[in-house]
């Protein structure tokens, strides 16, 4: 399309310079040729005037004698010379006397030439000019015809002497002559009329070859001009498709030339930007690539390092499990014995062993307690303990968990009692891991409440974000606020309490209020941190509130959650 | 006195001493193996009343003897004990599975298994 464009505005160019060249050529060479042919035309006339007047001027003895010798010699002299076609001379009445020439035999000529016309001699006679031209066709010739008065100046003498003529205006020199015949010439015209024919013929071929030599430099400056534009455009096009380097021959000074050296630094700065672009493109990527390496070789270090880690962490559970087995079986039997002889198995036990084989019973059940927490405590952290996911009846655990303990409770005359809010829905736990916990807040309840007390259980349903009235801190943290209800359990005593700056803290492992108290009521400080990571797992919550000397109570939360909505 | 006869199997010769003091202090008699294909010979010789049948054991497993034994018709209705591991979760639950009748978790005490034991066969 846009090379069309540019064709069209050749075929401008040439459509509006071949009419001038067109109009000039016809302007010039009509008026050089009009110029031409006039001044042709005087010349020839000035020409046949001069040689009438010559024949005129050679012929006036010959008139005057009419003597044919005479006459003809005149006339040979002037038939010879070019163009003249037919020569006459004439007497003072216009009567022939002689005539010559090649063309005097013309017919349409012989007629007229017999006599001259009076109308003629009497112009003649009258300004006595001696020439005068008339138009003469004859046949496909046509010829200019000149007249010369012959005048005589000797018989003017006479005449003047014979009539007595008065001469007022003339000159002197003029006075003195006398009109004796006429001298007619006829000139052809073919000549002439040839060189004109020859000059149209040639402003015609002229103005063929400036026409054409116009249009061809007319069409050679267009195409200077529309060639580096072609260029221009098929590099632009070229530049558009992605050859962005390109260079277009400058092969002028003009304004395209410009126009192409400014294209071409343009289509530099372009390949210099691109390829600026490209470098930092590239570099760009191999600091990507060497990044990625870093981050994949980072990655396969971190992976292999997880990898050890899991191995050995995998390798200490199994330890643990083994060892805690290791453990456990003598532990066992010890106890087995123990149990054994204190049921008199073997026989009475005579009183003064009975103390002492109690005493390896209590302790072995400590170790065995100690074993077993240090294993949970060690898998929960390993993350190996999985819980073991049911709907359970709260109710039904806390009634096992007291009825496992009420022996204990009893052998304190402590009273235990539960209270469990009607309608509780069961609770998506692991059933074992939630009385593990009843047992250890139980457990404590009975350690750390003096002789006559009381141990209360409760459970009730709570809304999230629900505070207590009576809560002291630390208050729970809220662990998913989109579970919106919980079961709350509360295990309260009126025991030794706990002061206020040691609430947090008994939740961490080994921690005891005071070591007098590991003394004197045994435990090893893991079962509350155990409980609350159980908790925790359930994504519940555990706290406690107390006052000292006047009692506790623990808090525990797990969020109510059915098997089909819930995400544990 | 009932003199019934009671199998039991377990790897740990003190905790195979402690059943056998206690059972025959009371009366029973007693059959034992420690390791699970001993427990599947000697139930070929003898049909016993009761196994009390450790769920960890060497070779073949507890389990594994307890599903046998629930596979073999003239055995099948024999009352089996699980003896587990307290510490170690899901046992009894697998112990039940595999046709136990009921378990006793380590550390037992002695008078709680005579009590489960009467509870089969009767005082
Ligand atoms: N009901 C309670 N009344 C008063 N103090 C308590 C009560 N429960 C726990 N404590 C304090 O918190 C400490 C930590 O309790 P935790 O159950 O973790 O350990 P422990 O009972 O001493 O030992 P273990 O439970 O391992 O046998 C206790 O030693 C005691 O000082
Ligand atoms: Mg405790």
């Amino acid at each position: 399309m846009r090379i069309r464009r540019i064709t069209r505005f050749r075929t401008k160019v040439l459509l509006s310079i071949i009419p001038m060249i067109l109009a000039l050529c016809v302007l010039f060479g009509g008026m050089s040729l009009y110029q031409h042919n006039r001044l042709l035309h005087s010349e020839f006339v000035k020409r046949g005037k001069a040689l009438a007047s010559n024949l005129a001027a050679s012929s006036e003895l010959g008139v005057f004698s009419e003597d044919e010798r005479l006459l003809n010699a005149a006339l040979r002299g002037i038939t010879g010379e070019e163009d003249v076609a037919y020569v006459l001379i004439y007497n003072d009445i216009g009567k022939r006397l002689i005539g010559g020439g090649k063309a005097l035999v013309q017919p349409g000529l012989t007629s007229t030439t017999e006599t001259l016309s009076p109308e003629l001699r009497a112009q003649m006679l009258t300004d006595r000019q001696p020439t005068s031209t008339i138009m003469k066709e004859a046949g496909t010739e046509s010829f200019l015809e000149f007249y010369a008065p012959i005048l005589s100046t000797e018989v003017r003498l006479v005449e003047e002497q014979y009539f007595g003529m008065p001469q007022s205006t003339r000159g002197p020199g003029e006075n003195r002559s006398r009109v004796i015949g006429f001298a007619r010439v006829g000139l052809s015209m073919r000549n002439i009329d040839a060189h004109s024919a020859y000059l149209i013929k040639l402003w015609a071929i002229l103005s063929v070859v400036f026409l054409v030599g116009g249009a061809l430099a007319a069409y050679a400056l267009s195409r200077r001009i529309t060639q580096p534009i072609t260029r221009l455009t098929e590099s632009t096009a070229r530049m558009a498709e992605g050859q962005i380097d390109q260079e277009i021959p400058v092969d002028s000074q003009d304004e395209l030339g410009t126009l192409a050296t400014t294209y071409n630094e343009m289509a530099k700065a372009l390949t210099r930007t691109l390829d600026e672009r490209a470098r930092v493109a590239i570099e760009l990527r191999d600091l990507n690539r060497h990044l990625e390496d870093r981050i994949r070789e980072r990655t396969s270090e971190l992976v292999e390092t997880n990898r050890q880690l899991a191995r050995a962490s995998r390798h200490k559970s199994e330890f643990l499990a083994n060892m805690s087995h290791e453990l456990r079986t003598p532990l066992n039997a010890i106890l087995g014995f123990a149990e054994l002889i204190m049921d008199g198995v073997y026989g009475t036990v005579p009183d003064e062993l009975r103390e002492s084989i109690e005493d390896i019973h209590i302790n072995g059940r400590h170790l065995l307690r100690l074993i077993n927490d240090v294993l949970d405590l060690s898998k929960i952290e390993a993350g190996q303990m999985r819980l073991n996911l049911g709907e359970c009846s709260i109710q039904s655990l806390i009634d096992s968990t007291i009825s496992a303990t009420r022996s204990l409770a009893a052998e304190k005359r402590l009273e235990l009692a539960s209270r469990v809010e009607t309608g509780l829905p069961p609770a998506l736990s692991d059933s074992k891991r939630i009385t593990q916990v009843l047992m250890n807040l139980v457990g404590n309840a009975i350690k750390f409440t003096p002789r006559g007390g009381s141990i209360t259980v409760t459970a009730r349903r709570a809304a999230s974000g629900e505070r207590r009235a009576a809560s002291v801190e630390p208050e729970p943290p809220t662990p998913d606020p989109e579970a919106s209800d919980f079961i709350e359990i509360a295990v309260a005593d009126t025991g030794i309490g706990i002061p206020a700056e040691e609430l947090k803290s008994i939740f961490a492992e080994f921690r005891q209020v005071d070591s007098s108290i590991t003394r004197e009521y045994g435990g090893s400080g893991l079962g509350l941190s155990i409980a609350k990571r159980l908790v925790e797992m359930h994504e519940g919550s555990i706290w406690a509130e107390s006052q000292v000397g006047k009692g506790s109570i623990f808090y525990f939360r797990i969020p109510l959650r059915t098997q089909s909505g819930g995400s544990l | 006195m009932s003199g019934k006869l009671i199998l039991h199997v377990e790897d740990n010769q003190y905790n195979r001493k402690i059943i056998r003091d206690l059972l025959s202090k009371h009366s029973y008699e007693i059959m034992e193996a420690h390791n699970g294909e001993v427990a599947l010979d000697a139930l070929a010789r003898r049909r016993p009343d009761l196994i009390l049948m450790d769920v960890q054991l060497p070779k073949l497993s507890g389990l594994e003897v307890t599903r046998r034994v629930r596979a073999d018709p003239s055995l099948a209705q024999i009352p089996i004990i699980a003896i587990t591991s307290f510490a170690l979760s899901g046992d009894d639950r697998l112990a039940l599975d595999a046709g136990c009748n009921a378990y006793v978790a380590k550390p037992f005490r002695p008078r709680d298994l005579l009590e489960m034991i009467r509870g089969f066969l009767g005082p």
